[in-house]
């Protein structure tokens, strides 16, 4: 028996139907086909699959598609500005943060998360704060110094989130 | 109580396949305005390789690598690589991109001479235009070239190979083999921290000094630097599918609750990198491979680092708590 | 002027794709109507397969096939082509395919493998590289477990390489340490598990979006796999996610392609986190075993070292891995009198694949450690030891090529210069240039 889910998906009223154990991460990919949340473990360990739901980050692997009717979601294409970049966006991409990118769009969301929460934060704390997101090219020291630089108003100050 | 221990590793690694024989081709060639395509079908896993491409191709033709662009999609379009492994891309495939872009010179050139009504001898090139040597303000620029190529129906297209050689097999007396002479250099000084009572140990700084030769890219060399140190921490420290191995396969680690690779918190304190350049005179522009040295020297540094904090030699990687503690306790029990 | 050019620190190529989601890798690729493939996994470490009965998996709803190795045109496969596709009468090791489907959703594959019924009598299994070594050994493969290296026109169980005179270099050493070393089973774990997505396109061709790490490299193998010439297959690779050796195995195409052209829908088949940690290739493991002869100076006078590399199942790399090895285990260093006698054997685990430094981290690892008890022994520190047996212009590998751009002693005096570490003058002032002893 399938499941009817309305949800605002990126600012637009979204409406689908799911199988009872499909999660939001293999609705977003495999039913709308917005592939920027990645799926690295289905399990709830890597973070690639991180989205906002009702302005909280979450692991999309982790939360039944059934129970998303009613809140926000918010992948990185819904904070992808039109034209040019968020700051988090900006830092990582100037400073070399990526190297395959696969692990990049959770680090994005996690990054902006962990900023709205704590946007003065130390090394220490960024650390902390993103290390359910695995990296396996290893990039984490340039992924935390850009959230420092960005946290430290080196790329502008942090605008607010489009829902 | 904490102990503090320092270790260091030296190490070399070739580029290209063992034994050699592992090509790469390349085209150059240019849209109707005069910017860039290159074909390479090298596949990218974040090694950086795009880059190497489009800036290498930029520094032979004198242009700007925003102008540049690489095809490596699939295996219809782009030009022949042999594979994306042994430390290869930048200076197989990026050699092969190298001379096909200098060979598009050659016949931009060429082309040139021919609607300037001079011979190809009389040109020279630089920064993205041919020019008559003894009147330079004479010249076409790669838009002009292009656009009168194109819409005079002559294809232009630089090719480009690059092919180390192909060893003859092994000495059957002293094993001898051309393996590789294309070799880059490392050394690394690790610091960590070892808890004698619980077994674990920190990696609190890593120091790493490279020659890879000219350095193409020192955003995305140091990317590669940092991320061997973090890949090499889980080796030395965590990373052991079967941890009952050899006695059995069982338990298998499947999922990453249960194989644990490095996460944010496991990176040092300070991870400096520096490039000692020494440019192979073989490599284009002097580079050398460095994709899979950068995970060579931290197993070997860490472990010594552990010796030096506690006296005990880990022989088995990985140096988890359990081995680490025991290995203390026999050391204790032996005094 | 080059802009952008060597030496540059240009933002990546693709750097904008990944920081905005837009970057698209072989697992992101859609094709509606896709059928889902899975595989049928063996649950023992070795067995042979009595019978396999698809029939019922077949009659299953949504179900499009189900194939066996009967089906496959050509099922063997890899770099060194003894790997299975699927597999035959005994299986190697936990994991290994053993038959796929392809059905209309994920549920209907799931549901359909647990129909087929497939009979084994399990079989001793062996797992240790040194037990897998002895003659009354459970036997890994029928070609016997000890793997044969081309020795000029014959077959020997040892890649030998030999420099100077050993004998002679342990005669004139002070002291004699001895270690031996061992790395365990390593996955590769890119974030990115692998995947392939194959369809048949407009002209007939087989299409195949792979994570592979070279679209050429694989073609040729697959070509054998499907019986088909190469421009009746077209690989799509470009970006994948993370890879580090793995994509230089082929985990999915094999039999996606293979669905793909039997059913003419696309098969989508990616494989699980657990499936890529438990059938995927890994770095399997290594024992080595270092005998140095030091001088007081700290100067080593000799040293033989034994490998032995546990390859698992099959061959995949592991054969390249073991010769790139025995080239380059004793490490950069100057050892005049060298032995190293290398061996592989076959044991029931996944196969060796290549992973990031794939024969020489290892070895590297082995040989840096044990440099450190050789400085110990002569009471001389592990900077020092470093310095006084470091390789320099024009000195030959342990293979013997002629060395140049060396940089053995550069990268050490850099390195000691960022951490702080005090040199004596000697080593301050030495070079990697000086003529060759």
């Amino acid at each position: 028996m399938k499941v009817k889910v309305c949800f605002n998906l990126n600012g637009v009223p979204t409406e689908i139907l799911v199988n009872p154990e499909m999660t939001l991460l293999e609705a977003l990919r495999d039913i709308i086909g917005l592939t920027s949340p990645k799926c690295g473990c289905n399990h709830g360990d890597c973070g690639s699959c991180t989205v906002m739901l009702d302005g909280k980050a979450v692991k999309s692997c982790t939360v039944l598609a059934a129970t998303v009717s009613g809140k926000c979601v918010v992948t990185l294409d819904g904070i992808t500005p039109a034209t040019g970049l968020t700051p988090i966006q900006q830092a990582f991409l100037e400073e070399g943060a990526p190297q395959c990118g696969y692990c990049t769009p959770g680090m994005v969301m996690a990054a902006t998360a962990f900023l709205e929460k704590n946007p003065n934060p130390t090394m220490a704390e960024i650390k902390e704060g993103l290390s359910g997101n695995l990296c396996r090219c290893g990039g984490y020291d340039k992924y935390a110094k850009a959230v420092k630089d960005v946290a430290d108003g080196k790329y502008g100050p942090v605008s607010e989130r489009s829902e | 109580m904490i102990r503090k221990g320092r270790g260091v590793a030296t190490v070399y690694y070739p580029s290209g396949f063992n034994g050699g024989g592992d090509p790469d081709l390349a085209t150059v060639r240019m849209k109707p305005d005069g910017t860039i395509d290159v074909s390479n079908a090298t596949a990218e896993h974040g090694q950086g390789f795009k880059n190497v491409a489009v800036q290498m191709a930029a520094e032979v033709l004198g242009v700007d690598g925003d102008i540049i662009k690489l095809d490596n999609y699939n295996s219809d379009t782009a030009a022949f690589s042999m594979d994306t492994a042994g430390s290869r891309s930048t200076v197989i495939s990026g050699g092969a991109v190298m001379n096909a872009a200098k060979d598009l010179v050659e016949k931009v050139k060429a082309f040139a001479a021919d609607q300037l009504g001079v011979t190809a001898e009389e040109m020279d090139y630089a920064d993205g235009r041919a020019f008559v040597k003894a009147d330079p303000e004479k010249g076409m620029t790669l838009a002009e070239v292009s656009g009168a190529a194109t819409y005079g129906g002559t294809m232009l297209m630089g090719l480009g190979g690059w092919w180390p050689g192909s060893a003859a097999p092994r000495d059957p007396e002293t094993g001898a083999q051309h393996g590789s002479d294309l070799m880059s250099y490392g050394s690394q000084i690790v610091d960590v921290e070892v808890d004698d009572e619980t077994g674990v140990v920190k990696v609190k700084d890593m120091y790493v000094c490279y020659d890879m030769g000219t350095v193409v890219n020192p955003m995305q060399a140091e990317g590669q630097a940092i991320g061997g140190d973090v890949m090499g921490i889980g080796m030395a420290l965590f990373e052991d599918l079967a941890p009952s191995y050899p006695v059995s396969m069982q338990p298998y680690t499947t999922d990453f609750t249960d194989y644990i690779i490095p996460t944010f918190n496991d990176t040092p304190d300070i991870d400096a990198v520096s490039f000692y350049e020494n440019p192979d005179p073989v490599g284009p522009f002097g580079a050398k491979g460095c994709g899979e040295m950068v995970n060579n020297t931290q197993p070997p540094a860490i472990i010594n680092a552990i010796y030096d904090a506690v006296g005990v030699w880990i022989d088995e990687i990985p140096a988890t708590p359990e081995k680490v503690l025991k290995a203390i306790r026999e050391k204790q029990d032996a005094e | 002027m080059a802009k952008n050019g060597v030496g540059a620190r240009k933002t990546k190529y693709d750097g904008y794709g990944h920081v905005t989601g837009k970057t698209i890798y072989a697992s992101d690729v859609k094709k509606a109507g896709a059928l889902i493939c899975k595989v049928l996994r063996c649950p023992y470490d070795k067995a042979r397969i009595l019978s396999i009965d698809t029939s019922e998996a077949k009659k299953m709803p949504g179900v499009f096939d189900v194939i066996t190795k009967d089906d496959v045109p050509y099922n063997r496969f890899a770099m060194v082509p003894d790997n299975h596709v699927l597999a035959e009468e005994i299986t190697r090791f936990r994991g290994q395919p053993v038959a796929a489907v392809a059905a209309a959703t994920k549920e209907q594959a799931l549901d359909a493998l647990a129909k087929i019924k497939v009979e084994y009598e399990e079989l001793p299994a062996v797992f240790d590289p040194e037990e897998a070594m002895k003659p009354d050994a459970p036997q890994v493969r029928p070609e016997g477990n000890i793997h044969m290296y081309q020795v000029g026109d014959e077959l020997k169980d040892t890649r030998i390489i030999r420099r100077g005179d050993i004998e002679k270099g342990f005669a004139e050493a002070d002291y004699i340490v001895e270690g031996r070393y061992k790395i365990p089973c390593i996955e590769h774990a890119p974030i990115e598990t692998c995947a392939s997505l194959a369809y048949m396109d407009e002209t007939g061709t087989l299409v195949i979006h792979s994570k592979t790490q070279g679209v050429y490299f694989v073609m040729g193998d697959m070509a054998n796999v499907w019986q088909l010439p190469m421009n009746k297959m077209k690989f799509v690779g470009n970006t994948l996610g993370g890879s580090f050796g793995s994509g230089n195995s082929v985990m999915t195409d094999h039999i996606a392609g293979l669905l793909a052209l039997r059913t003419g829908k696309p098969v989508s088949f990616q494989l699980t986190r657990k499936e890529e940690m438990m059938a995927s290739t890994i770095s399997t493991p290594w024992i080595f075993e270092i005998k140095d002869g030091v001088r007081k100076d700290g100067k080593i006078t000799a040293r033989y070292i034994h490998v032995l590399h546990d390859c698992g199942a099959f061959t995949e790399l592991g054969e390249y891995a073991s010769e790139k090895n025995a080239n380059l285990v004793a490490g950069a260093n100057y050892i005049e009198n060298l032995a190293v006698d290398s061996q592989m054997v076959y044991t029931n685990k996944p196969a060796s694949g290549s992973k990031r430094g794939f024969g020489v981290n290892v070895g590297q690892f082995a040989e840096q450690v044990q440099l450190n008890k050789d400085a110990e022994a002569c009471g001389i520190s592990p900077m020092e030891i470093r310095f006084i047996n470091a390789f320099h212009e024009g000195d030959h590998t342990h293979a013997g090529d002629v060395l140049r751009a060396v940089s053995t002693v550069e990268t050490l005096q850099g390195v000691a210069k960022m951490a702080d570490e005090k040199l004596d003058d000697k080593y301050l002032e030495m070079s990697s240039r000086e003529v060759a002893k």
